[in-house]
């Protein structure tokens, strides 16, 4: 080293000394294990957002219907951060059909038609149940990259997979789901619930005690049908994590917290220190701007006493609630307790418009027209960092959009 | 008279052994939130502009969230609207949440913009342990620098004002100090000339 480089190396350790910050870790025990959980990749055919993806969407958006540039960056920090789980909250296809014979929307599933057979290759082509299936492919071939280089990949079933917009509404006005969409769901997605092997690879242990969800008819949640591999459970490391279903045929807009709770209790007695539960639609509606009403769990009165229900569970736990449905970032304690994570805004057009931005009527003006997504990291002695992390909607440098900390 | 001309040519050659700061953006407030995230798929460039030739001696950024031992890189590249053919790279060491960078570089530029690019390339290891919120350029200067981050790993580039923090010293050109010298030699030899009358 030179007289000078030693000058130089020596003003620089008096400047990191006088300069260090308040530490911001808050929790100084080793992580034991980091992932990360976003949804709503999916593009929208006509209400895409152009402010942020411009007056038309590529051939390639337009067919297979993502948000290829926002979900692919999100996918390669997510692997940049080292993250070994991810957890992909619901809607990574437009989907919103009816998977079964000879069904096919219009372009802005407004009606559908059928069953028909059909007579034509275009009319096989054109229906839902190819367009799904080619949806599932194209959102399975973004994320097939990252098993092989560290990150195994969880799927939660939202309602754009599961229900069908032009099929009617239920009697409490929530948009029904149908069987054929649970199916299709599980035929494209089921491979992943749970590969032990693929997974034991990946994070080199395997997990236990996999709940694979709950059958037709059982217990008070009374499923109308068979949720295996819709709302699904597991153990690692001395933690739970469980995936649930909020779009269930018979059961749209709730939880299976019959199920759930059940499902706690035996973890708890297996000694599970840390819950973590994953679904699509939020249990307390985000109102980032005047005017916004009730789009989650709490979407009626009725769904609301049974959000009700599937909250008490999640305090009695102390569990962590992560989901999307809302095309945006916001991380809340809802009743002070609880923390519920919206990391909706993985590419589909946002819920907060441009005009509301440019009007000043955004609840958090410099996130919620943000894509992001949140990697958790869990420390050696329980503790848990929530870390949201997020772009703008003009693709601007990735940042740290928020810090939260659970206490051992 | 001795100690006099001595003492004027330590003061005089003082600034050959000092590198002088020629961008500082002031400390970042350290908050953590806001700040840019830096890994193997996001870097940052920060744009600079030199008067005069220089020779750079020292370049660091203010970072938060590595972990001591772990390296990434600093680069120079030529300047224009975005970042353009890289000049010089070097290595970098974190040490801790601070200011963190590289010196005694001697990377010789001529008059104008340039690209100063903190990067985490493939042999580098900032972040690979898992630290609490991974390794961030802090921000919150009251001075923001320009600023290119690439959205999409492609030939695009985000230019903007971020308040980032950066600090570059450079040599000083020795034709200055010498010119130090010979003044303070005038100054010495008029003041002789002046108690000898």
């Amino acid at each position: 080293m030179t007289h000078l480089t030693a000058r130089n190396a020596a003003l620089l350790a008096i400047a990191a000394a006088a300069a260090a910050p308040a530490a911001h870790a808050q929790d100084t025990t080793p992580v034991v294990l980091t992932f990360s959980t976003v949804g709503d990749s999916r593009q929208d055919p006509v209400k895409y957002d152009q402010a942020s993806v411009g007056p038309a969407l590529s051939g390639q958006d337009a067919t297979w219907l993502q948000n290829t540039k926002a979900f692919s960056r999100i996918l390669r920090t997510i692997q940049a951060q080292k993250s070994t789980m991810l957890f992909f909250n619901g809607d990574m296809i437009h989907g919103y059909g009816w998977a079964s014979y000879g069904y096919t929307s219009n372009a802005t599933q407004s009606a559908i038609a059928g069953p028909v057979a059909p007579g034509t290759t275009a009319d096989i082509v054109g229906s839902d149940l190819v367009k799904e299936y080619r949806q599932y492919a194209f959102w399975r071939g973004m994320v097939a990259p990252l098993p092989e280089t560290g990150t195994y990949v969880f799927p939660v079933p939202g309602n754009h997979e599961t229900e069908c917009k032009a099929c009617g509404k239920n009697s409490d006005g929530q948009t029904q789901a149908k069987v054929e969409n649970e199916q299709a769901y599980v035929a494209n997605m089921g491979d992943l619930i749970i590969d032990t092997p693929r997974f034991t690879s990946v994070l080199g242990a395997a997990p236990s005690n996999v709940n694979y969800g709950p059958a037709a008819g059982v217990g008070p949640d009374a499923l109308a049908t068979d949720q295996s591999r819709l709302s699904y459970s597991f153990d690692y490391q001395g933690l739970h994590f469980a995936v649930i279903n909020t779009d269930a045929v018979g059961a749209e807009t709730s939880a299976p917290s019959a199920w759930l709770a059940a499902d706690f209790a035996a973890a708890q007695g297996r000694g599970a220190k840390r819950f973590f539960v994953f679904g699509h639609k939020p249990a307390f509606t985000y109102a980032y701007a005047p005017g916004v009403s009730g789009s989650g769990l709490d979407a009626t009165a009725t769904t609301t006493a049974k959000r009700d229900a599937f909250w008490n569970v999640i305090e009695q736990y102390k569990a962590t609630y992560f989901t999307g449905h809302m095309h945006t970032y916001n991380v809340s304690q809802p009743r002070g307790g609880a923390y519920q994570v919206i990391v909706g805004a993985g590419g589909s057009p946002f819920d907060a418009t441009a005009a509301q931005a440019a009007a000043g009527v955004l609840a958090h003006p410099a996130t919620d027209r943000d894509y992001a997504w949140a990697t958790v990291k869990v420390h050696a002695d329980g503790g848990v960092d929530i870390l949201g992390y997020g772009f703008s909607s003009t693709f601007g440098p990735t940042q740290l959009l928020g810090q939260y900390f659970i206490a051992p | 008279m001795n100690k006099t001309i001595f003492a004027c040519t330590v003061l005089a050659l003082a600034p050959l052994a000092q590198a002088a700061t020629v961008v500082d953006t002031g400390t970042p407030n350290g908050s953590a939130v806001g700040s840019l995230v830096f890994d193997g798929s996001d870097w940052v460039a920060a744009q600079v502009t030199f008067a005069d030739a220089a020779t750079i001696a020292a370049i660091a950024g203010h970072l938060l969230g590595g972990s001591a031992g772990e390296t990434f890189d600093i680069s120079l590249s030529e300047g224009g609207a975005t970042p353009g053919a890289p000049l010089f790279a070097t290595t970098a060491t974190f040490g801790a949440d601070g200011w963190n960078g590289a010196s005694g570089l001697a990377w010789t530029v001529a008059p104008g913009s340039y690209w100063i690019e903190f990067e985490v390339n493939g042999n580098d290891t900032l972040g690979s342990t898992p630290t609490s919120t991974g390794a961030l350029l802090d921000t919150g200067v009251a001075h923001p620098v320009q600023t290119a981050t690439t959205p999409d790993w492609g030939f695009s580039y985000d230019v903007s004002a971020s308040s980032i923090g950066l600090q570059v010293s450079v040599v000083p050109e020795p034709t200055g100090a010498l010119q130090v010298l010979a003044g303070m030699l005038l100054l010495t030899s008029m003041g002789v000339a002046r108690r000898r009358r």
